[in-house]
């Protein structure tokens, strides 16, 4: 340590300060969750935990919890990997373009949106449903939940896939092809067997974010209760933290250890570069009945995905869509007059303040665990990594358990800026993980060498990091910016419990309109919000060159 | 014994006020064209000049008046929308550093459980001795600012699709024929929904037993338990149910909404109702602002502000206007509805109700 | 007196265990380019990068001008590299890659643009400065590494395997430029490679690696004629390996045994008579002749092979198999494969080394 004060120095003080930091914002959140949940009135009791497991109802909450991420994964997965053939194997030209595109759409959804077109369209009087095909069919409950995380998570399995796919060199097939075996024969006994680690890194991931979703159950569970709502009824409904933290604690675990298996198995690769558009490899077309499969399975898909934005704008320009569907700008004139202008520009500059923090913190924390030789630097990759594996609303609760009481009162409108800070802190945990992998990835390629050459050309830590490290990062950085920026508009479980009258969150507002059942104002700020995301993305990139939407998965 | 007497007599002149209200502006004496009290009255000291008020209420209504009071009495006001329930957990989390000033607006049973936790302050608003005695606690603990009653919104074109009757009271919301059909909200989150729990206890003269076993009947029919008490009424109004169960003043603002297909349905045992309360919160940050909101807020002007917002409760104030779209209450059975009874078993009412009626199974 | 560069007793372990470095002591005059030359994994890039300030050495100490080097952060130490691939840096341009240590060090304006276009000027790169380094052959690259090395006039240049990048032709022609320009600017150097054509070209003196220890340090000629230790030999230069059995020993010589005569040989380390040793034979001291020539070693030709300007034989001679590679004059014969041959080898070229 001495001699790596004395070699790096900068390295050394970042070391202490992102310690700290860690520390603060993140090990301490955690370790309050864990003390609410082992430990009461001076002595060891997590009768908590074990009251989630030992009563029936609550034991069946975990149940349902657990049923809906396997199958939200299996789902999500299979339509991803449909996507991801069809977009390399099965389309070409426009049509691929269109498919690629309808499985990067949901990833800008903000939450509710899905769902809220889904009860438009498919609800007990749904556009589609009923008032269509005059079927009688209820979306609350598992059924379709799982509908709506399919749509909104395959786009993460498709991602993983399409990665996959170009990465896998074209003349393994043309081999096959070349020995004899048909077409698909080549995607049983060649393709398929080469994506396997896709598998298991996509049903991962979205397991542990089904897991981690807060929206869709509020809205459209029904009776089918999950751990990550039941989190949030026990706060917002009882105030009952040790309830809430019972709930939490027990999804943590499958969360955490689905989400490191998932980095252990697939490790940097999960980190996927997406591109604007798919590239053309030289890989042939399947046979015309697979193909005609994968087409319309995607197409179907895309159907669906472009039903439902177009059911959010729709709802939001009507009156009461599905009852009276009279154009109308009322409820954007609501949302508008009300807290909804309030809520944009308090979310944008939250979001706008914590995005380059975020993706700082992301690349200064990656540059320690891959350019320093510090000790144990790869434990602030996995306790940073820490803030993206855990839901949402665990984060939200351990935040709320850790800064709601002095030494560092940081929640509530009394609290200093009004509550602010804690804002600012959930979304940069919860997005410099993303930030972290994608310049672990841009550093792990860049030759040292070129450091050093600084450093032997007089140059000293501080400006060799920002003359030759972060120019040749930079399209990293900026992904991580952009991704923060996305992520924190849209985010709800990690600032449900957190919303002060002071700072008005759209995600929030959006919920407080479900939960009134103003359908309308809620999808008049689903609109906005998704105009304000892509707003974002595409002033940034203009902004700062031709970067393509990076999306770490 | 003493108490059943204030019960009666309450009740009595409840009907009869909202009898009077709804009679001719003249009663009043507060014409849609007379001038309104003067926009002083209520505008009190300032305080730090920035106000949290926790409002329970639709957030419109909540919205629209803390934004009027911010004009009039140039105090910076924001605020929370919580669903009753929600509200006192809330103030019982704040206990030892409050974060709001009043809690505005939602059943009196809710002030009357927080006091019981000592989590209010008394305060007699300035003009309060107008307000009835039977809308307010006389100690000041709360006070009344609206009165609205339970009712049953009821989607007709629903019900004929699916060939059902409609219902006509408390019982045959129990038919296994509406299974499915019934959106409520749960009791811990709203008071709309505690009410009718309390409803139904007083409709069976506070016999538990017989109460739960309503309900665990009639849960069998819910569809799902919203967060929010006036969310039914627009899940009804969407076709998504058949009937909802809330307040009929939100019932008439989703007619207003425009969910043509709904209906109020007032049940023929007789129904609840609510005084919505207001009440300065202990230890709030800033007492005197919160004071003048609270002097303000049962100003006619304040109270008159109702409908603009889509709120169409009765207000308190017997000089306030009533909206001709407001529920009539003197057409209205009333159960005798025990607020101190309610507001003191609550926590056991809805504990029970949590544990032994919403988990079951269908 | 101490030397300009002084490497003293440096030892470095790496966190696996191997040592790289196990105790170079190394006294490198004012203006002198001294080559560190061996195998890959001798240790002879972790002394340059311990000199350079890239490694921590465990132990020893390094010293330029007098003043303790080891102490300093790299970016301290007036010991400018030239990076194996050489580390131009991708997102600037030519100029502002040979201005960026001026920049460091806040030379700035005409005075950094004079120098620049100098120093490229010197390494034949003017007109040069407003490309992107990969719009460079790797030739011009090399170049541009070296300019960003010399602009800052170091008290001392660092040379990390600079041209193992490149193909053999071009390698060969950068060699003698890279001569040329080292003499001419005189600063002291210190150069890696593990190619002995390029460290005999470049460099004053050759410090000859292996397993982390300099085996022997020496002007490219003592190195190549007089090899301390059979590695050396074997590394420099190609070699035949003949045992024999010293007869006697007479001063710094050896009379030994050997493939069936005998012969003398400088001796690399004091002998005794009845020694099992191997003398170095270097192909070019056996002459082949004809088979009755006197004074002849018999032995027969397994393969001849034709240079152009040389010839190579490969020969077996008393059960060993021998090298010889000799000037070819135009027209000369060339033995034929299974030819019966007498061979001289030259004794003044001998050296035995103890097995």
């Amino acid at each position: 340590m001495l001699s790596t004060l004395r070699r790096e120095p900068a390295a050394a003080t970042l070391a202490v300060i992102a310690a700290a930091g860690i520390a603060l914002v993140i090990l301490y959140p955690f370790a309050s969750v864990l003390q609410e949940a082992i430990l009461h009135e001076g002595g060891l009791d997590a009768s908590p935990v074990t009251r989630v497991i030992a009563n029936p109802v609550t034991r069946q909450i975990v149940v349902n919890t657990l049923l809906m991420g396997v199958l939200a994964g299996l789902f999500g997965t299979i339509l991803g990997l449909a996507f991801a053939l069809a977009t390399t194997r099965a389309a070409r030209g426009p049509l691929r373009t269109l498919l690629h595109y309808a499985a990067l759409l949901p990833l800008i959804a903000p939450p509710f949106a899905l769902a809220l077109s889904t009860i438009f369209l498919f609800g007990r009087n749904g556009l589609i449903s009923k008032q269509l095909f005059g079927l009688e069919v209820s979306p609350y409950g598992l059924g379709g939940l799982l509908f709506v995380q399919t749509i909104t998570f395959f786009p993460v399995a498709y991602l993983i896939f399409d990665a996959l796919v170009r990465q896998m060199d074209p003349a393994l097939e043309e081999a096959a092809l070349n020995l004899g075996a048909s077409r698909g024969r080549i995607l049983r006994t060649v393709t398929l067997p080469l994506l396997r680690p896709g598998f298991a890194g996509a049903f991962l991931i979205i397991f542990v974010e089904s897991l981690a979703d807060l929206a869709n159950p509020l809205l459209i569970g029904g009776d089918f209760n999950v751990l990550a709502s039941s989190v949030y009824l026990a706060i917002i409904g009882e105030y009952d933290t040790r309830k809430a933290v019972g709930f939490a604690a027990v999804l943590l675990v499958p969360s955490l250890v689905a989400f490191f298996i998932q980095r252990l198995w697939v490790g940097e690769g999960s980190v996927v570069t997406v591109t604007g558009k798919p590239s053309t490899g030289r890989v042939a077309m399947l046979e015309s009945w697979i193909r005609a499969g994968l087409l319309g399975v995607t197409l179907f898909t895309t159907a669906i995905v472009a039903s439902l934005y177009l059911a959010v704008v729709a709802g939001a320009f009507t009156k009461l869509l599905g009852i009276n569907n009279t154009l109308t700008l009322d409820n954007f004139r609501f949302v508008l007059q009300g807290i909804g202008t309030k809520a944009m520009t308090d979310t944008t500059l939250l979001s706008a303040i914590a995005a380059p923090i975020a993706g700082v913190s992301g690349l200064l924390v990656a540059w320690l665990v891959v350019r320093s030789s510090l000790r144990g630097r790869i434990a602030f990759d996995y306790l940073v990594m820490l803030g993206a594996a855990a839901p949402g609303i665990v984060l939200g609760l351990g935040l709320l358990l850790a800064f709601n009481h002095p030494p560092f009162r940081l929640t509530g409108q009394t609290a200093i800026f009004g509550g602010a800070v804690v804002f600012i802190i959930a979304f940069i945990i919860r997005t410099a993980p993303v930030s972290l992998r994608g310049n672990v990835a841009a550093l792990m390629q860049i030759d040292p060498a070129l450091e050093q050459a600084s450093a032997n050309l007089g140059a000293g830590e501080v400006t060799t990091f920002r003359r030759v490290t972060v120019p040749l990062v930079r399209r990293a950085v900026l992904s991580g910016v952009i991704f923060s920026f996305t992520r924190n508009m849209t985010t709800l479980s990690t600032v449900a419990l957190l919303v002060t009258p002071s700072w008005r969150i759209m995600t929030s507002q959006i919920l407080n309109e479900i939960d009134a059942q103003r359908l309308g104002s809620g999808a008049a700020y689903s609109t906005i919000l998704i105009v304000i995301v892509l707003v974002a993305i595409v002033a940034l990139q203009k902004l700062f060159g031709r970067t393509a939407v990076e999306v770490a998965a | 014994m003493k108490k059943l007497l204030v019960l009666a007599t309450s009740l009595a002149l409840l009907v009869a006020a909202c009898g009077g209200a709804a009679t001719p502006p003249a009663a009043t004496g507060t014409a849609a064209g007379a001038s309104p009290a003067p926009a002083a009255q209520g505008c009190g000291p300032k305080g730090s000049g920035s106000l949290t008020i926790l409002g329970t209420p639709q957030e419109e209504y909540i919205q629209g008046i803390t934004k009027a009071f911010e004009a009039e009495c140039g105090i910076k006001t924001t605020y929370v929308r919580l669903s009753s329930g929600e509200a006192l957990a809330k103030l019982r989390a704040d206990k030892a550093s409050p974060q709001f000033s009043v809690w505005w607006g939602g059943p009196a049973d809710g002030f009357i459980a927080a006091n019981k936790e000592s989590l209010l302050e008394p305060y007699q608003p300035k003009g309060s001795d107008k307000i009835p005695s039977q809308y307010k606690d006389p100690t000041g603990v709360w006070t009344g600012i609206y009165v609205g009653a339970l009712g049953v919104a009821l989607n007709t074109k629903v019900l004929k699709d699916k060939n059902l009757p409609e219902p006509t009271s408390w019982a045959d919301l129990v038919k296994p024929a509406y299974k499915g059909q019934i959106s409520i909200a749960h009791p811990a989150s709203s008071g709309t929904s505690y009410t009718f729990v309390a409803t139904q206890a007083f409709l069976n003269n506070k016999d538990l037993t017989k109460t739960f076993a309503y309900l665990a009947e009639f849960h069998k029919n819910v569809l799902q338990y919203q967060k929010t008490g006036a969310a039914p009424a627009r899940q009804a109004g969407q076709g998504e149910v058949a009937i909802g169960i809330v307040f009929s003043h939100d019932i008439v603002a989703a007619i207003e909404e425009g969910f043509k297909d709904l209906k109020i349905m007032f049940p023929s045992e007789g129904t609840g109702y609510e005084i919505g309360g207001m009440a300065l919160v202990k230890g709030a940050p800033d007492p005197v602002a919160g004071k003048t909101f609270m002097d303000w807020a049962i100003t006619v002007k304040a109270q008159e502000m109702g409908p603009q917002f889509k709120a169409y409760q009765i207000p308190t104030n017997p000089d306030a206007k009533v909206s001709d779209k407001a529920v009539k209450l003197s057409a209205v059975k009333a159960v005798t509805y025990d607020f101190q009874w309610a507001g003191d078993n609550k926590k056991a009412i809805v504990d029970r109700f949590s544990n032994e009626v919403a988990p079951q199974p269908k | 007196m101490s030397a300009y560069l002084e490497l003293r007793g440096l030892r470095k372990r790496f966190p696996n265990g191997t040592v790289a470095v196990d105790g170079v002591d190394l006294d490198v005059r004012e203006g002198e380019v001294v080559a560190l030359l061996g195998p890959s994994g001798c240790g002879k890039t972790t002394t340059l990068r311990c000199i350079a300030g890239f490694e921590d050495p465990d132990e020893g100490t390094i010293s330029l001008q007098g003043r303790r080097l080891d102490v300093l952060p790299p970016n301290r130490r007036a010991a400018t590299m030239v990076f194996q691939g050489y580390a131009l840096f991708p997102h600037l341009s030519v100029f502002e890659n040979v201005a960026y240590g001026l920049r460091v060090r806040r030379v700035g304006g005409a005075a950094l643009r004079e120098r620049v276009e100098r120093t490229l000027a010197l390494v034949g790169l003017s007109g040069f400065g407003d490309r992107r380094p990969q719009q460079l052959s790797g030739g011009q690259q090399q170049r541009v590494a070296l300019a960003r090395a010399l602009v800052l006039e170091p008290a001392l240049l660092l040379f990390d395997e600079p041209l193992s990048n490149l193909d053999a032709k071009l390698r060969e022609q950068l060699r003698l430029e890279l001569r040329a320009l080292v003499r001419r600017v005189g600063i002291t150097s210190v150069y890696v490679t593990h190619d002995q054509a390029e460290a005999m070209t470049l460099a004053d003196r050759i410090a000859v690696m292996d397993r982390g220890k300099i085996v022997q340090l020496g002007t490219p000629r003592e190195i190549y004629d007089e090899p301390v230790a059979r590695f050396v030999a074997d590394f420099v230069g190609h070699a035949n390996f003949v045992k024999g059995r010293v007869r006697e020993v007479a001063g710094d010589a050896a009379v030994v045994d050997m493939l069936g005569t005998t012969r003398r040989a400088a001796a690399s380390a004091p002998l005794r008579a009845g020694d099992e040793v191997e003398v170095m034979i270097r192909p070019e001291e056996i002459t082949v002749l004809a088979a009755d020539e006197p004074g002849t070693v018999p032995a027969v030709v397994r393969r001849a092979g034709f240079l152009g300007s040389a010839a190579v034989y490969q020969l077996a001679c008393e059960g060993v198999e021998l090298i010889s590679s000799a000037p070819l004059e135009r027209g000369a014969p060339l033995a034929a494969d299974g030819q019966r041959v007498g061979l001289r080898i030259r004794e003044a070229a001998l050296r035995a080394f103890p097995l």
